[in-house]
């Protein structure tokens, strides 16, 4: 059934929405920082108009209405789908001022590129961009990683009691890690800092050894580090990961994607001293199969275009992109055009693959993630099984996720309407791009690294683009980052307002 | 029935030795894998 709002929902959802962008202004005080310590003063001035836009339109947005209003879960849903909008516009101000972009849009689509952890970029002479939009550009994929409710949560903007667990629901996490909702925020971000200090310390000595100057080391360590644990995959230089030529860098960084694709819910089970868990857990098992498979895929494919002298460079560059495909990373050691000219075929398609996959839900990848495809092959399977038991049998399935779980209709049903929706939005972006001109297999690669938020591209994502497969790739980049529901859920309660003004009227 | 949350924070350091050695584990399989690929192909 179809709801109209009222007055007090509109005051809800404003109010929530507020909250969440004014919580961009506060985590915006860190690339000011950075840019005064640096002696940026343009990027400090970038970052105090922006910190005034996101704090300005945020608080008015607050004024709606009292603090610990509650929100439904259709209001919960509609905050999500506007928040992620409405902070990717207030992050894009500062970056639209550095005159790295061709207009304010190019900087929006980096944006929501940063949140959405996505990696696509419009950045014009990255190589020369200040240390202040680089920081701000990698903690966007820290936050939008996190997810902005839990970002929100830990700065404290009054997001608490039922307001807050509808919020984090409907931003695509599926259990509570910890029974209170600030405790799980906290443990994400428990996790998170661990990887993203063991990773720059790490990284850090690498770049040192290397014979990068201190400071500039510590920084690339850390944006890396962020980048590949958040599975974004902005870098600081143009040619990204491929800069540092180095098998350290490239060993660390693969380890931290791994990291950032493991399930909060895992994480917190193996801590709690489960350990056998990530054994059994059936979307882990899923997902080192779709690994096991793609590298042999990825092997064969990549040697067969004779363009690496050895098997060894073979593997080192081919695993190297598989793995930040299927995490949805998107750091990349070879060319973009390399994707288009040079490496197509069997590789080509693995990669399509990998990034289509994803890596596991509740953690930073995208894509249909490798638990709906544990359960699609267990559908597939319980079939099989009930087509050749005699007619009188009952024939049952059961998974293991955290718990030991009856395969029901309603999970199956489930995890098969989020695959359908993933396929026909990659389908419908590779057509849309094939329809500007391009051909159709770049197309679709572009469309799918959009939508499970990857970032890999075959070079059609640049400054130049057609403006409208701009907006495309953000839509596609924005649905698939909230699962699609968020964002029904949006544009059905809009019709639903609208039918019943018209109604009164 | 007694639901009980045992603390993720107390065992930290030996689940984050786990993971890094299971996912070590993991790019070995994937090297052998795709070594063996290159070499047959």
């Amino acid at each position: 059934m179809w709801v109209g709002f009222e007055r007090r929902d509109l005051g809800a959802i404003a109010h929530y929405t507020g909250m969440l962008v004014a919580s961009m202004a506060l985590l915006m005080v860190i690339p000011l920082l950075t840019a005064l310590a640096a002696g940026e003063w343009g990027p400090a001035l970038d970052y105090a108009c922006g910190i005034g836009v996101a704090a300005a339109f945020g608080m008015l947005l607050a004024q709606s209405a009292p603090r610990g209003t509650h929100l439904t879960r259709r209001n919960a849903l509609i905050v999500t789908a506007l928040a992620w909008l409405a902070a990717s516009l207030v992050a894009a101000v500062p970056l639209s001022l550095s005159g790295h972009y061709g207009g304010f849009l190019d900087a929006f689509f980096d944006a929501v590129s940063g949140l959405t952890t996505s990696g696509l970029t419009l950045v014009q002479d990255l190589d020369h961009l200040a240390l202040a939009h680089n920081m701000w550009r990698h903690l966007l994929h820290l936050i939008g990683g996190q997810g902005i409710v839990v970002a929100a949560l830990s700065v404290s903007l009054g997001l608490r009691g039922g307001g807050a667990m509808s919020l984090y629901m409907a931003e695509g996490r599926d259990e509570r890690i910890l029974p209170n909702v600030m405790h799980t925020a906290r443990f994400i971000w428990f996790v998170t800092a661990i990887y993203v200090t063991l990773g720059t310390v790490v990284l850090s000595v690498s770049n040192l050894i290397q014979g990068m100057e201190a400071g500039r080391g510590v920084l690339h360590a850390f944006w890396a580090t962020v980048a590949c644990y958040d599975t974004g995959g902005f870098g600081p230089q143009s040619q990204n990961a491929l800069y540092y030529h180095s098998p350290i860098f490239e060993g660390v960084t693969v380890i931290l994607m791994f990291a950032g694709t493991l399930n909060f819910n895992l994480h917190a089970d193996i801590w709690r001293g489960d350990r056998k868990e990530i054994f059994k857990n059936l979307e882990a098992r899923a997902l080192a199969i779709n690994i096991a498979i793609l590298s042999v895929v990825v092997g064969i494919g990549l040697a067969a275009t004779r363009l690496f002298s050895t098997p060894g460079e073979v593997v080192r560059k081919g695993l190297y992109h598989l793995i930040s495909a299927n995490s949805g990373t998107g750091h990349q050691t070879l060319y973009n055009a390399g994707w288009a000219n040079g490496y197509g075929g069997l590789a080509f398609a693995a990669i399509v693959l990998a990034m289509a996959f994803g890596g596991m839900a509740s953690s930073t990848a995208g894509g249909i993630k490798a638990l709906r495809l544990g359960l699609i092959a267990k559908g597939v399977v319980l079939r099989v099984r009930e087509s050749i038991a005699p007619a009188s049998a009952v024939v049952r399935s059961r998974y293991h996720h955290l718990l030991d779980v009856p395969l029901s209709a309603d999970v199956l049903a489930n995890a098969l309407m989020l695959f359908v929706l993933y396929v026909v939005t990659y389908i419908s972006g590779g057509m849309i791009g094939a329809a500007y001109g391009y051909p159709i297999g770049e197309a679709l690669f572009e469309s799918v690294s959009a939508t499970a938020n990857v970032g890999l591209s075959t070079g059609i994502t640049n400054p130049a683009m057609p403006l409208g497969l701009k907006v495309v790739y953000m839509l596609q980049m924005w649905a698939g980052r909230l699962e699609f529901i968020a964002l029904f859920v949006l544009v059905a309660s809009a019709i639903a307002a609208v039918r019943a003004k018209r109604g009164r009227a | 029935m007694e639901l009980r949350f045992h603390s993720p924070y107390r065992g930290w350091l030996a689940g984050l030795l786990t993971e890094i050695a299971v996912f070590a584990a993991v790019i070995i399989v994937a090297v052998v894998l795709a070594l063996a690929a290159a070499r047959i192909s």
